[in-house]
């Protein structure tokens, strides 16, 4: 039996304390908003205007044409001139001042108007390899295009393939959508474990814990008040970044606001006692905030399906994805905002959220001990 | 005044290593947290499952998708009704599915345009990119084929050769190590100075220290010494054991021009930490300052996402992150191979932007004690 | 009946064994002494008594239910209250005293109505009412025990565990808390279990248990054998006797302020002043002293002014920390601050070390001008040692950051080791080590560039009889040969009769400032003499005599009273013994007056 009265009494010290704390009670709202401005604004994956030269060994009129398909997709591209040798334009990517450069070949024109096909050279800088594999899928379309009108031009009469591409649950795919809202995933899971870790380990560190091991207050009774203060704050922060995501990114949101709020919750119970789990292994406040964010920076963000899809991961990785359960609250968040619900796909994420839930809070319960 | 220098790096490191568990976290995070970081994610598409609606079902819809290769694709099989692929992209079964029409093949080979459709899953945001992108190529390049029934490579047409530089196979393990490492390096400069300083300033050694002859400045300045000691030692048995060995990325520039310019980014780096110990009174704001720090400084950095492609305020605001020179720097030293009259830039950036941090952040701390 | 019955208990921790076969009994509605130095065990017993601590192997039973396993604690945890050694720590320092009771009061579930009369009753009873909005990080040490106490209190326990609540705080303070228990004991039959390093409040309790490295040495005041005697020898050159006394034909040799004190082996044929053994001697018996090798000089040389205090006052907002203070310095003087807590000793010292900038007035050290760094030592009150290096790094720490190096520093190292008794501890990381040694660990860290002028706040807080006995050795050495001045700030009332100028401070000024002689006639033409009679009833008797209008204490099962006149009191019919005059009694005298 859970005795209430002795919930509220942690409870209402935990608020006062925090009260008290000037900076951590500014850090707390403050910090999962910061994370929201630089996730939503700068997780942009959209590689867009690629600084690119042109070395155009042919000048002439077909090598111009094609140069000129390049240069007139700004949206992808951005051209910084023209060079005279592989040289210039290598020593130009070495030093970071263009990311590809495209070398049309002497007797480029003539080759083509003698029906043989030509190879044109593109240099692309590796160094961010989601850039260039982005940066070669654009410059192949463009190739593409180019072969097509070419072939058309000569005679050969083709219509070619139309290709419808249809971006579902995110039509005209803002990123924004899905970078802004997966801020949620994040937010909601390293701040409220760090901030639970830290209320029972600071207790240990500083000597207050006497105070429970000497009450009649039992483990799990202290360890909810404690979760139960984390939790309300961090319901506070769900409040504010789910406002920012409607209001600042314009997030469509096509679920039910009810059982994306409860989804919510039950994330941050999860998050919350695997703060609490890591604080019954650490002794002080440093190890105690270094081994959160270790533990939940890297799944939160990397094996959540937040920046790869989680079904193109590997054996491997893809297992890793599954044990954490960041990716299943990722699923809710993308039913509650663009894909819209399914109630059996959300009881499905739902339950397996709880079931971490439940096996983080009883192995947390079963190892805070009571005594030295 | 070296002498009590010496002496105050040699107690730092002491503590350091008697400090069992924040030891473990810290060999964790130079070693462990790369190897996951280098697995784990690749931004480049890889395996990229998808389904098919093949109404045409003839050879050449069959043809078409035998295009579709590992490892960039991983065909999952075929579905029978759009309906079917509501379904399997709602449940993130696929990043996208294609729908080849009934009379495709009889179409190609008249020469009449065809359509094939691509349903991609817009919440995989950047990989829906790629594989529409990837799609739409080999798409067009089979259509041009087919169409003339002759082999692309004698067609005048104009094929592209491209040559991935630094990185040939663009494989994304290299970057992502590399980074990680970044952010690692970058978490503990920002970390342990701040953390150390909190826990003295606590138990009251300060105090004593201010009694003694020790002045303020030397103290802090063995102790930033201490961890970039530490820090640097993470480094290198991180290049040599794990990125170089376990991991085998290539390290094709000097290592001690890497390490040179690793020393002077976590030296002038401190000071952000030092700043963090003034405004700190406890370990629970340390942590919160240093994460609300961190994110920015990461992300300004060019390590998450290409510069170019972020907001113009970010790419300008990426000067302000001292990891950003670092960062680039770095690269430009381990991938490119290049020597100093490449990077003697990015060690201007890295001192003139950490000389001010690191000053303010001494004079902020003395000013606190 | 027994409360606690212990039988043949003991923990290890690891190799090292804390409780060595204890045992022990707790009578119900008493007050239980556990005394001993810093490492004997205590806190060990007390936290196995209140359930917090597993043990190996023994017997416990609280309230006659044999205690098995851990979890049968469950169910008494509301009856049992434990306060954990250490100021306050137990407390949120954010929360203001009332916060705290409350949250103390409402872990136990106590009504909310008898909540509120019981923290009024207790706030008022340890004077901390009308700071009852003040938050616990801008207390005083004294100030945060007395509200550790009223926090364990507060749900009406029947048995309270008190782990070293008076270390650190000063007489009045403990006085209070004393009578606060005793209060306690017989207006709600709690019975209670205090443990400390202060051997002079063994006597406070109904019972004493005296540890030593993990066993009871002394379990009943009837244990003191009849026969056994120590002597007094106090001639003007006792310091030549001291050092010509061969230890090893002692059971105990103590070097007072102006005497020695030492109990042969063998009868003396010497007609010296002889007394009969209390428990501070049973004790020292015991344990043992260590007569440092050392000859100390017989006379030490006063010299010339070394520091001057001219009106120092240090503001705190509104609130005066240190008001007014002047006092001169003269080289190798041993001046001792006394008064209770946040009455502005840490203060006054933190504006000589130069850590604070008085708010006005000025000081003056007569030292030689830019060195003052170099030439001064100091130990904070706080202990303030690397706790995560050990006893040699810390030395080696200190000495070099001072400059010291090479062999000089290796020999330095050698004679601390020595003098601080510290060879076992070596290579100890500190923060294992118990606080005893960590404090003369501090001393020698604060000596080891040998200053001309050394601090020293609190250095005994916590150290047992004999090592302090040592501390003063080490103190009176640095003072009579190497003319060594010391400021010196205690709790310990006996120690004030080592300094050869005590500073009575109270509110931030000062109350009293001369030798320890010239304040005790001062105490008797006010107050006249300490007188003591034996009782069953203490708590009671003591309120009797009070309301008559006299100044009264309690001590254990005696009450002792000060007055000019015997006589008045003869209507009591009781049996009255004249004592002597303490530090401790003037140290009241002078602040309660002061404050009245």
């Amino acid at each position: 039996m859970l005795r209430l009265k002795k919930i509220k009494a942690i409870y209402k010290k935990e608020f006062k304390e925090l009260k008290r704390d000037k900076i951590s009670r500014i850090m707390v709202f403050m910090m999962p908003i910061m994370i929201m401005i630089v996730f939503g604004y700068g997780m942009a994956l959209d590689v867009e205007k690629i600084p690119f030269v042109i070395l155009d060994e042919d000048n002439s009129v077909l090598s111009r044409e094609l140069a000129y398909k390049f240069i007139e997709n700004t949206r992808y591209y951005r051209l910084i001139g023209a060079v005279s040798s592989q040289k210039e334009g290598l020593k130009l990517i070495d030093k970071g001042k263009i990311r590809m450069m495209i070398v049309i070949p002497y007797g480029f024109e003539k080759r083509l108007k003698s029906n043989k096909p030509v190879n044109v050279q593109i240099f692309e800088d590796g160094i961010f390899p989601y850039r260039a594999s982005v940066s070669v899928s654009y410059s192949n379309i463009i190739a593409n295009n180019f072969n097509i009108d070419l072939l058309s031009a000569n005679g050969n009469k083709n219509q070619g393939i139309d290709i419808r591409t249809r971006y579902w649950f995110n039509e005209d795919i803002r990123q924004k959508n899905v970078t802004a809202s997966g801020v949620l995933l994040i937010a909601l899971f390293i701040g409220p474990a760090i901030f639970s870790s830290l209320l029972i380990v600071k207790e240990k560190e500083y000597g207050s814990i006497y105070n429970i091991y000497t009450s009649s207050i039992n483990k799990a009774e202290f360890i909810i008040a404690k979760q139960l203060f984390a939790m309300s704050i961090f319901f506070v922060n769900f409040f504010i970044l789910f406002a920012m995501t409607i209001l600042l990114f314009n997030v469509p949101f096509k679920g039910s606001f009810i059982l994306f709020l409860l989804a919510a919750i039950i994330y941050l119970l999860v998050s919350t006692s695997l703060g609490i789990l890591i604080s019954t292994f650490v002794m002080t406040q440093v190890t105690a905030v270094v081994g959160t964010a270790i533990i939940c920076i890297i799944p939160s963000i990397l094996y959540s399906g937040y920046i790869t899809p989680v079904s193109s991961m590997t054996n491997e990785a893809y297992f890793i994805a599954h044990i954490f359960p960041n990716y299943y609250f990722f699923n809710l968040i993308k039913m509650s905002y663009l894909k819209g619900l399914s109630l059996i796909s959300y009881i499905k994420n739902i339950a397996i959220l709880l079931v971490f839930y439940l096996i983080f809070i009883s192995v947390a319960i079963y190892r805070f001990r009571k005594y030295e | 005044m070296i002498y009590r220098i010496v002496v105050l790096i040699i107690k730092e490191l002491i503590q350091f290593f008697r400090d069992k568990g924040l030891l473990l976290f810290v060999i964790y995070l130079f070693t462990g947290d790369m190897y996951i970081a280098a697995n784990g994610i690749d931004l480049t598409l890889k395996n990229a499952k998808f389904y098919v609606i093949d109404e045409d079902n003839s050879f050449l819809s069959r043809e078409l998708i035998s295009k579709f290769q590992k490892p960039t694709f991983e065909f999952s099989g075929y579905l029978s009704s759009v309906s079917m692929a509501e379904k399997y992209l709602f449940e993130d079964k696929c990043v996208g599915i294609i729908v080849i029409p009934e009379d495709f093949s009889k179409n190609i080979k008249n020469k009449t345009q065809t359509q094939i459709g691509i349903i991609v899953n817009g919440t995989e945001t950047s990989t829906s990119y790629l594989f529409s992108g990837y799609v739409s190529v080999i798409i067009s390049k089979f259509s041009i084929e087919n169409s003339f029934n002759i082999e692309t490579k004698n067609l005048p047409i104009v094929n592209l050769r491209q040559r991935i530089l630094y990185n040939n196979n663009m494989d994304s393990h290299i970057f992502m190590t590399i980074t990680e490492l970044f952010s690692v390096i970058t978490l503990l400069i920002l970390i342990l100075p701040a953390s150390a300083i909190i826990k003295e300033k606590e138990n009251g050694n300060i105090e004593m220290l201010l009694v003694s002859p020790v002045n303020i400045s030397e103290f802090m300045v063995a102790k930033v010494i201490a961890m970039n000691i530490i820090i640097i030692l993470g480094v290198i048995t991180t290049t040599i054991i794990i990125i170089k060995g376990v991991l085998k990325v290539p390290f094709n520039g000097s290592f001690i021009l890497f390490i040179l310019l690793t020393a002077i980014y976590v030296f002038t780096s401190s000071g952000i930490s030092m700043f963090i110990a003034s405004v700190a009174s406890n370990m629970l704001q340390v942590s919160q300052i240093t994460i609300m720090l961190l994110l920015p400084i990461l992300y300004l950095s060019g390590s998450w996402a290409p510069i170019e492609s972020m907001p113009y305020i970010f790419q300008k605001l990426t000067y302000l992150s001292p990891l950003k020179y670092y960062l680039e720097g770095s690269f430009t030293i381990i991938l490119k191979g290049l020597g100093l009259s490449y990077v003697y830039k990015h060690f201007l950036g890295t001192f003139i932007l950490g000389i001010p941090v690191f000053l303010a952040g001494v004079y902020f701390l003395k000013k606190k004690i | 009946m027994n409360i606690i019955e212990i039988n043949n208990i003991v923990k290890k921790y690891k190799k090292r064994v804390a409780l060595n076969n204890v045992s022990l009994e707790i009578k119900e509605k008493t007050l239980t002494c556990i005394v001993g130095p810093d490492g004997a065990g205590k806190s060990t017993l007390l936290k196995i008594m209140a359930g917090v601590l597993k043990f190996d192997s023994g017997k416990m039973k609280i309230f006659n239910y044999e205690m098995k396993k851990l979890s049968y604690f469950e169910e008494l945890k509301d009856k049992i209250a434990f306060m954990p050694q250490g100021l306050g720590l137990n407390l949120y320092q954010r929360l203001s005293i009332e916060e705290n009771v409350d949250f103390f009061a409402e872990l136990h579930e106590v009504d909310p109505k008898i909540r509120n009369e019981r923290k009024y009753e207790l706030l008022n009873a340890t004077g901390l009412y009308k700071f009852k909005d003040r938050q616990v990080n801008k207390l005083s040490g004294g100030m945060k025990q007395k509200l550790g106490i009223c926090c364990s209190l507060v749900h009406s326990p029947k048995v309270i565990i008190l782990d070293e609540p008076t270390t650190g705080v000063d007489p009045i303070s403990r006085r209070e808390l004393y009578r606060l228990i005793h209060k306690f004991i017989s207006e709600e039959g709690v019975t209670a279990i205090v443990s400390t390093s202060y051997m002079d409040e063994a006597e406070r309790g109904d019972s004493v248990y005296i540890m030593h490295e993990g066993k009871i040495i002394y379990d009943d005041i009837s244990s003191i054998d009849e026969d056994e005697v120590y002597y007094e020898y106090n001639k003007p050159d006792f310091i030549e006797f001291y050092n010509n006394l061969d230890e090893n034909n002692h059971k105990f040799v103590i070097l007072g302020r102006n005497f020695v004190k030492f109990a042969p082996k063998k009868p003396y044929p010497e007609d010296f002043k002889k007394f009969k053994f209390g428990i501070e001697e049973n004790a020292l018996k015991t344990i043992g002293t260590r007569k440092l090798n050392l000859q100390i000089k017989p006379a030490k040389s006063i010299g010339d002014k070394i520091l001057e205090l001219k009106n120092v006052t240090k503001k705190f907002g509104n609130f005066f920390a240190v008001k007014n203070v002047s006092f001169d310095v003269n080289k190798g003087e041993i001046i001792g601050l006394l008064g209770p807590n946040g009455a502005g000793k840490t203060t006054l010292m933190k504006i000589l070390l130069g850590l604070y900038t008085p708010s006005s007035g000025s000081y003056n050290f007569f030292i030689g001008d830019n060195l003052l760094k170099e030439k001064i030592g100091y130990m904070s009150q706080k202990f303030s040692l690397y706790s995560d290096l050990t006893v040699k790094e810390n030395l080696v720490l200190n000495g070099t950051l001072r400059k010291i190096k090479g062999s000089t520093l290796k020999n330095k190292i050698e004679e601390l080791y020595y003098l601080g008794n510290l060879e076992n501890y070596k290579a100890e990381i500190v923060e294992k080590l118990p606080l005893g040694i960590k404090q003369r660990l501090a001393l020698m860290c604060a000596v080891i560039h040998e200053p001309m002028l050394v601090f020293l706040d609190e250095p005994t807080s916590g150290v047992d009889i004999s090592e302090r006995d040592v501390f003063w050795q080490i103190i009176r050495y640095f003072s009579n040969n190497k003319n060594t001045t010391f400021i010196v700030s205690t709790h310990f009332m006996t120690e004030a009769d080592f300094c050869d100028k005590i500073c009575l401070m109270n509110n931030g000024e000062i109350a009293e400032f001369d030798s320890p002689e010239a304040l005790r006639e001062k105490f008797r033409a006010k107050f006249g003499t300490p007188y003591s009679t034996q009782t069953k009833t203490p708590y009671s008797l003591e309120e009797k005599i009070k309301n008559m209008g006299f100044k009264t204490d309690i001590f254990g099962t005696k009450v002792k009273v000060y007055t000019k006149d015997i006589s008045l009191l003869d209507t009591l019919n009781l049996n009255f013994k004249e004592e002597i005059i303490t530090i401790d009694d003037i140290f009241v005298g002078a602040t309660e007056d002061a404050t009245t």
